[in-house]
């Protein structure tokens, strides 16, 4: 029988804005009333035009804002009303993997600084096990442990992002969120990458939720994906069905986009 | 008669680091006639950005120094020009789209009111419709609605096309466009580089795109540059360069990119990483990964060879 990382029930994101002092609110509903789940060890993908929601869905998945309605179950916990204490024994379950770019890691702190923040800060190994660990982890994302003293300017784009990897799997995280995760590399890094990401889901049995608008990164990586548009979520089910048959008008649009 | 628009020579580039300077751009060259659509394509850390942020003198002075090279745009030395008249040129007369656009937008002013500062700024035509307009040709919905909004309540694909509606709003001569698409999804893809391709057809606008992106560069460019560690390794056509590259790293990167679109179980990768800058020595970049390396490739940085009108980097094409 497998088991349920993630189950998303209902759930919902509106944003209030208010155009200008005079003028009235306005409601913009970001994602609306989307169910999915995703099984231990699988990986789904979540694709879907400019402006859908993934990225709504992947901040609230990580409660860095509120979801408006809705559950989000993880391994079997309701998490959608933990809040402080409480939260913090899952926060180290779910970590996310962003598009890598010159802002996401501090650029004054070393690798072995980067590394060792999440193991401090969620309490993973006892204080003179941490070097051992940061050279742990930096082997299993394929980095030379001679590169622990240097700063993110000194690596090149794609070890940076070997480094948010392994800040991400540091907190023995079950579940990884991945935006974009390779979009802003080139295809020699790209391949890498995914490799990577594919040899750590065997290894330590992740699941994860994948965001990006890269088909052939889907087709690589994901068994399962889900289309958004418009905050909906239009169809979802195994990858190939969806790919060579699909029902939805905007994932036959986006399919027939090809440059050519 | 003269159709140069662009003329970039030598240009190096370093960084200011606690251990001093680390040069990052070793030598980069380009020519850009009027019209034309360049592409610039390399590993990441290879110098794109850098080069190109270069030839608007975009980096603050305690951060980088450009150490040498000239860039000459319709007749006028940039390097050499007062900042106050670059910035008549910037973002008028050429502009750029950020690799990151999201943080490249200004965060305290709302959509609508950054677009119109270009055009009032810059002394151009300006009216809401203008405005409103651009923003549905890059594919914007509800522009009407966004023109109020700030760049935090926009998602990453949407920022990214607005930066390119502020890049083209002013009818620039030259856009650079630093992986403008990186971000969003395939039928937008078309809608954003369609458009280029317009603007480029009807106004003769020329373009540099930074892409990794194999397709992208296939349906917009005449001419590639590839870079790799700091250089330049190669330039041609785009036909030149797909169907037989010359530089060993341009054939294992066409190699890498045609494994993940087949979809191979394991995706073909290179072995190993690109030198960074710290790491630059006196040699080919590219010789510790090189299958065909020989012996002399260690002994110096290969210069640029003339072939035809192609150019590569790469000692095994030096007459014997
Ligand atoms: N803080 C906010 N305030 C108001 N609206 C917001 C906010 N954050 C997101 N939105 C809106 O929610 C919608 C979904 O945004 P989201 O960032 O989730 O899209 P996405 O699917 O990740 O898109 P992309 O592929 O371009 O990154 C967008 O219409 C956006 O304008
Ligand atoms: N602000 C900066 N400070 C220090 N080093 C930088 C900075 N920006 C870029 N670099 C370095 O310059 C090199 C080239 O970077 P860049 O031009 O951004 O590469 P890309 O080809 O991916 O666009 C890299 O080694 C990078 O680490
Ligand atoms: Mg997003
Ligand atoms: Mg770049």
């Amino acid at each position: 029988m497998s088991i349920i990382a993630l189950k998303v029930e209902g759930l919902s994101k509106h944003f209030i804005i208010k155009r200008s002092v005079f003028s009235k609110k306005i409601k913009i509903d970001a994602v609306k009333k989307i169910n999915f789940v995703v099984k231990q060890n699988e990986s789904m993908g979540l694709i879907g035009e400019s402006g859908s929601g993934k990225t709504t869905i992947a901040n609230m998945l990580l409660k860095l804002i509120d979801s408006s309605e809705g559950s989000i179950e993880l391994f079997g916990v309701d998490i959608t009303n933990l809040n402080g204490e409480a939260m913090r024994a899952h926060r180290k379950d779910i970590q996310i993997i962003f598009q890598y770019t010159h802002a996401v890691l501090d650029p004054k702190m070393t690798i072995e600084e980067l590394i060792k923040e999440p193991l401090v800060i969620h309490q993973i190994v006892k204080e003179h096990d941490l070097d051992e660990e940061v050279d742990r982890l930096l082997q299993m994302v394929g980095l030379s442990i001679l590169e622990r003293k240097k700063f993110p300017s000194q690596l090149s784009g794609g070890q940076n992002q070997r480094i948010i990897i392994a800040r991400a799997i540091a907190t023995r995280a079950k579940l990884i969120v991945c935006d974009e995760p390779v979009s802003a590399l080139d295809v020699s890094v790209q391949g890498q990458i995914l490799n990577l990401l594919v040899k750590l889901k065997e290894e330590l049995g992740l699941t994860y939720v994948l965001i990006t608008h890269d088909l052939s990164v889907v087709k690589h990586m994901c068994n399962r994906i889900a289309v958004m548009y418009q905050g909906e979520i239009v169809e979802i089910g195994e990858t190939e069905k969806v790919l060579s048959n699909p029902t939805n008008p905007y994932t036959k649009k986006l399919i027939a986009s090809i440059l050519d | 008669m003269n159709n140069k628009l662009l003329e970039v020579t030598d240009l190096k580039v370093s960084f200011y680091h606690e251990t001093g300077k680390v040069q990052v751009v070793r030598g980069f060259d380009m020519s850009l006639d009027n019209g034309e659509i360049i592409g610039i394509l390399g590993e990441s850390g290879s110098g794109k950005t850098v080069s190109a942020t270069a030839i608007l003198k975009l980096e603050e002075d305690d951060v980088s120094c450009i150490d040498s090279g000239t860039v000459i745009f319709k007749g006028l030395s940039l390097l050499d020009l007062p900042e106050t008249e670059l910035r008549t040129i910037r973002g008028n007369r050429i502009s750029y789209i950020f690799q990151n656009a999201s943080s490249a937008l200004n965060p305290y002013k709302s959509i609508g009111k950054q677009l119109s500062e270009v055009l009032k700024n810059h002394k151009l035509r300006y009216s809401k419709e203008i405005v409103l307009s651009t923003l549905s040709e890059v594919g914007i919905e509800d522009v009407e609605m966004v023109y109020d909004m700030y760049p935090f309540q926009l998602s990453g694909g949407q920022n990214q096309r607005i930066m390119t509606a502020q890049c083209i709003i002013s009818k620039p001569d030259l856009l650079i466009a630093d992986e403008p698409t990186s971000s969003i999804d395939a039928s937008l893809r078309k809608i954003v580089l369609d458009l280029l391709k317009e603007i480029n057809r009807k106004t003769n606008m020329s373009v540099i795109i930074i892409t990794h992106d194999f397709d992208v560069a296939k349906y917009l460019c005449n001419r590639l540059i590839i870079m790799y560690g700091g250089l330049v390794v190669e330039e041609g056509t785009i036909d030149e360069i797909f169907k037989d590259p010359f530089h060993p790293y341009t054939k294992e990167l066409i190699v890498c990119a045609s494994s993940l679109t087949r979809g191979d179980d394991i995706v073909y990768t290179l072995e190993g990483f690109p030198p960074t800058p710290f790491e630059f020595g006196n040699e080919c970049p590219f010789a510790n990964r090189c299958k065909v390396r020989l012996p002399e490739c260690t002994s110096g940085i290969p210069r640029t060879l003339e072939i035809g009108k192609r150019k590569v980097r790469c000692i095994r094409f030096e007459e014997r």
